[in-house]
């Protein structure tokens, strides 16, 4: 079949985002010969190239860049490094041996990897997901994917919004359809705070006096063709209307800004393992998920508040993947990590191997002030607040581990709630 | 005399700064600041705040699906300008080749600061 | 222009008569108030093709119909190129007397010459067939030949094979005014695309037919409409039902239900509620939340509502008195009633059949059959249901076929090109005909670029993209952002 093309490569990377350069980069600076970065979109970066507003790489290149110019310098940087990639290349089939089959222009690819990483990144919560009553109109988009419109392909979605969802997407679509001459007539909240960095709160939403909505959500959407008229009410603490609080927008547009959802419907064909808290995989201090050779970086994991994050985590699977490809490993450890009290997610899962040091990422449930994290007797670190909108890290040395072997540690939070 | 409050974005601390400014306008305390960038920082919100403006300006390129170039201002420019910087940069057309950082429409609306490019296109 | 027949109503029921209306030396138009075909009513219906279990003496062209179509569907299918899937029927029963009313659909079912009809009071067998079945059900009773089948991949199918053999299909062309004129002897049909004249008219017009109907003065159509409520379940949950699952309602009639689907996904419902108007499509809080989730739960407790992608509702039409309508209209013989419902989508084909076979020869003696007549249909490409080897055998051909545009159906811009080709103008259009958008993000990744490709292919501005027709346009360029598009 002259259409199959065989490939054999020592690390294959999937998905070509912040994460998976970050890995690609790494994995050659780590010395791995045979690197191939797959793609599906018709570029790298991922989302960046439409995030055009700055707040990122303040802890990757130490100076606060664009969405575009931090994928600008990680092109260059694996244009150095010498990064083999395919774009417009979709992966279809992993299967748990590491046979990668993939779609790619004219032909179909046959990889063979020693060691996989994935970096698949996240999608974002649908309408239909929502099950908000009413109709189905045209003007329904994602915040992300009106984002993309507006900055890739020059597109306003519409002229009256009203935005679900106060995460950064939301209030950063607020800001950008407001300065390109849109109304926003409400970011609608529901739980009772806003539910991104209160750096944006400010710039995007109080900065342009938009009208905020907390502890609202949407009752009704209307409209034959296109959204005609979007009813808001309060909800309780059980989440459920308060009668006689409903308000009416005339809108033509609604974004929705309800949460990321990692990606990983390849995943599950390679037989990897889900956390159920994160919906990534499950994966231990190396970032290995349950099937050996099989790792996973950045948001495909857990969702990271920052790109440059997720270009991190990414880079130490890679160092990983990199190493398990050369045959290297060391030795096995069998520490089960679980989160307790006010911790919503923990990875990684487990302690499988020695390495000089762990990493933890987690998220606190609900905004604390005087927060103490337990990372089981071990170790606690005390913040003067702890909000589920910043994840919280801890590095440990290995050492301090060691004898917990072949049990458990809970991770847990203590605190005053702050709302 | 009267009080104002204004969020400190400096560092993740966030502090709740309580700025009193006198009948002339003059600012006479500072209240919650952590440290003193704090006080510089509720000064220019106060006086003048200031933001960085980014955009995108419309792009004459090989690749008919990607229209548009992403822009920022090179530094921050104040906040009452950008509905009127906005309507500046809907105007702006360019053509490729442009080079990362290339100064896209200089000293908008006055302020000194450059519109520049914040991604490279080739062709 | 002159036709000699036109039908009205681009639907199920409209395409099934003109592909049976082709086999004859005649020229045929059918015309489809919407964008698109396929729309309305037969998005509504629930994509199962039931055995035939309508037994109301009342309505015998309705039981004998519903009988033939669980029997015809297979081969049509298999000519059209449609998807369709024999998967058998569960009707299971939480009580004793359900389980007495299932016991008599099972001896009316024999008397009628349903095969294989039967009930199961063995639990054992039961779960063993249907391992995630809620454990209160007592029995069921099981129809083998149950079916599943895509409806507007059925209208798609027998309008492209209608067409292969000379139909022409009019879309955005409502049927708003019909004259008979007595010199001519036809009719003059008014509507947006001009004035057509025909010998006949198939009123095959759905949710319109009293309308359509009363444009000759025949005000015997008594229609009510329905609104449907369901939802769609990830297809992470294919393996959780094997059969379509469907219980009774309060009045002891087929009602609630979880089925599979022939993509892959499943299908839960269902709330009916009388409605007034056609455009009457909104879900509601007590339809969904308080009605199909729970019903869905009560079937298959493990199923949970986070797994669902999407509510929606359609509103299904059907006779008052529940018996089809296939006859000559008392006001004019010429003008061919065609009104189904309440039934199940199985039921069309054999009335297209009905109507072609025993109706038309009676007013239209001089009919002839085409020798050149073919049956056969090939269905565009679907990279998603193919094996490999083909999927590189195709890349080779066209490379377009390569790039995946929507990521959760894999779906490439070669499969949307030539769902373009072939007759969708929106995203809906496209959506439909391809997947596009149905999966799990609904459209969050291919939104955009489906936008493009349709104004690239269909030479139109962005702005002139609608999602499914009228003013549903997808984005909104009156202030623009990119001032070069150059479109304007």
């Amino acid at each position: 079949m002259t259409n199959i093309l065989k490939h054999e490569v020592d690390l294959a990377i999937i998905g070509g985002g912040p994460a998976g350069l970050g890995a690609a980069i790494s994995a050659k600076e780590a010395g791995v010969k045979n690197v191939l970065l797959i793609e599906r979109s018709e570029e790298l970066g991922g989302v960046l190239p439409q995030c055009i507003h700055n707040g990122f790489g303040l802890h990757f290149f130490k100076e606060e860049l664009t969405g575009p110019t931090y994928t600008y310098k990680m092109l260059k940087n694996a244009e150095k490094a010498g990064v083999d990639f395919s774009t417009r290349t979709m992966v279809i089939r992993i299967d748990p041996n590491n046979t990668i089959i993939a779609l790619s222009h004219n032909k179909l690819l046959e990889i063979h990897s020693k060691a996989t990483l994935l970096c698949m990144g996240c999608r974002e919560r649908s309408f239909g997901a929502l099950r908000i009553p009413g109709t189905r109109p045209a003007g329904i988009y994602t915040a992300g994917t009106a984002q993309r419109l507006m900055n890739i392909e020059g597109m306003l979605p519409g002229k009256r919004i009203v935005i679900l969802g106060s995460g950064d997407i939301g209030m950063i679509m607020a800001r950008r359809m407001t300065l390109e001459g849109a109304m926003v007539l409400a970011v609608v909240e529901l739980m009772p705070f806003i539910g991104g960095l209160i750096r944006n709160e400010i710039q995007c939403l109080r900065d342009f006096n938009i009208p905020t909505h907390v502890g609202h959500t949407i009752k009704e959407v209307n409209g034959t063709d296109r959204i005609e008229k979007i009813i808001i009410t309060a909800v309780d603490k059980n989440r459920h209307y308060i009668p006689g609080t409903e308000v009416e927008f005339d809108a033509d547009t609604l974004l929705i800004s309800a949460g990321l959802i990692p990606e990983n419907e390849l995943s599950k064909m390679a037989g990897v393992q889900l956390n159920p808290l994160t919906g990534g995989p499950i994966v231990d201090n190396l970032w290995q998920t349950n099937v050996p050779g099989i790792f996973a970086g950045g948001n495909v994991v857990h969702v990271h508040d920052l790109a440059d994050y997720a270009s991190e985590s990414a880079a130490l699977a890679a160092v990983n993947a990199a190493a398990y490809a050369k045959g290297t490993s060391s030795q096995d450890l069998d520490i089960k990590v679980k989160a307790g009290k006010n911790i919503r997610y923990i990875v990684p899962n487990s302690i499988t191997k020695k390495q000089e040091k762990v990493t933890f990422f987690m998220r606190v449930t609900w905004p604390l002030n005087n927060a103490t994290v337990h990372i089981g007797d071990l170790y606690k670190k005390e913040f003067i607040f702890a909000r589920p909108s910043e994840q919280i890290r801890i590095d440990l040395p290995i050492g301090m581990f060691m004898k917990l072997n072949h049990e458990e540690i809970v991770v847990s939070c203590y605190g005053e709630e702050a709302v | 005399m009267k009080k104002q409050v204004v969020i400190c974005l400096q560092c993740p601390f966030a502090c709740n700064i309580t700025v009193s400014i006198d009948d002339a306008g003059n600012i006479s305390e500072f209240k919650n600041n952590r440290c003193e960038r704090g006080k510089k920082y509720a000064t220019q919100e106060i006086v003048c705040p200031v933001r960085v403006l980014t955009s995108t300006v419309a792009l004459e390129t090989k690749d008919k699906e990607h229209p548009l170039l992403p822009v920022q201002t090179n530094g921050p420019i104040p906040k009452h300008l950008l509905l009127d910087a906005m309507k500046v940069i809907s105007k702006i057309k360019v053509k490729a080749p442009i080079k990362y950082n290339e100064v896209i429409y200089p000293n908008i609306l006055d302020t000194g600061i450059d519109l520049v490019s914040t991604f490279e296109v080739l062709e | 222009m002159k036709y000699d027949v036109i039908v009205a109503g681009g639907g199920l029921l409209g395409a099934a008569v003109a592909r049976e209306l082709a086999r004859y030396n005649i020229s045929i138009a059918v015309f489809e108030k919407n964008i698109e075909v396929g729309c309305e009513v037969t998005k509504g219906t629930h994509a199962i093709v039931h055995v035939g279990l309508s037994y109301n003496p009342k309505t015998p062209l309705k039981n004998r119909s519903e009988l033939l179509g669980s029997l015809m569907m297979e081969q049509l299918c298999k000519d059209l190129d449609v998807k369709y899937k024999k998967i058998g029927k569960l009707g299971v029963a939480f009580n004793d007397d359900q389980v007495k009313v299932f016991e008599k659909m099972v001896t009316n079912g024999k008397r009628f010459g349903v095969s294989d009809i039967q009930m199961i009071y063995d639990k054992g067998i039961l779960f063993e067939m249907e391992p995630n079945l809620s454990r209160d059900v007592i029995a069921a009773m099981y129809t083998p030949n149950t079916a599943i089948v895509s409806p507007w991949g059925l209208v798609y199918g027998l309008l492209e094979n209608a067409q292969a053999n000379g139909v022409e299909v009019f879309t955005e062309c409502e049927v708003q005014a019909i004259a008979w004129d007595k010199e001519a002897n036809c009719f003059n049909v008014e509507t947006p695309k001009g004035t057509f004249k025909a010998k006949y008219f198939v009123n095959a017009a759905g949710a319109y037919c009293d309308k359509v109907s009363q444009m000759i003065g025949d005000n015997s159509i008594n229609m009510k409409l329905v609104r449907q409520q369901k939802v769609i379940v990830d297809n992470n949950y294919r393996n959780i039902i094997k059969h379509v699952v469907r219980t009774l309602n309060a009045k002891n009639a087929m009602g609630d239900f979880v089925t599979p689907t022939v993509y892959g996904d499943l299908m839960a419902g269902v709330q009916l509620e009388l409605t007034s108007s056609v455009d009457n499509v909104e879900t509601t809080y007590e339809g969904i939340e308080e009605h199909v989730i729970q019903s869905m739960k009560k079937f298959v407790p493990c199923i949970p509502p986070a797994a669902i992608i999407r509510p929606f509702a359609g509103v299904i039409a059907q006779t008052v008195d529940g018996e089809f309508v296939v006859r000559p209209s008392h006001e004019n013989p010429h003008f061919i009633q065609c009104m189904v419902g309440g039934s199940g989508l199985g039921a069309a084909f054999p009335v297209a059949c009905y109507l072609t076979q025993d109706i038309m020869p009676q007013i239209m003696p001089d009919m002839t059959l085409r020798s050149d007549f073919n049956p056969l249909r090939k269905d565009m490409p679907h990279i998603h249901d193919m094996e490999e080897e083909d999927v590189a055998e195709l890349l080779g051909k066209d490379p377009r076929y390569g790039h995946i545009i929507c990521r959760c159906e894999t779906v490439s811009e070669g499969e949307i090109i030539e769902a373009i080709h072939r007759g969708a103008r929106t995203v809906d259009g496209v959506k439909f005909r391809t997947r596009a958008g149905m999966g799990r993000c609904q459209g969050g990744f291919c939104g955009p670029r489906v936008i493009s490709i349709l104004a690239r292919e269909l030479n139109i501005p962005h702005e002139k993209v609608t999602k499914k027709g009228g003013e549903s346009i997808m984005v909104n360029l009156s202030q623009k952002i990119c001032n070069d598009r150059g479109e304007a």
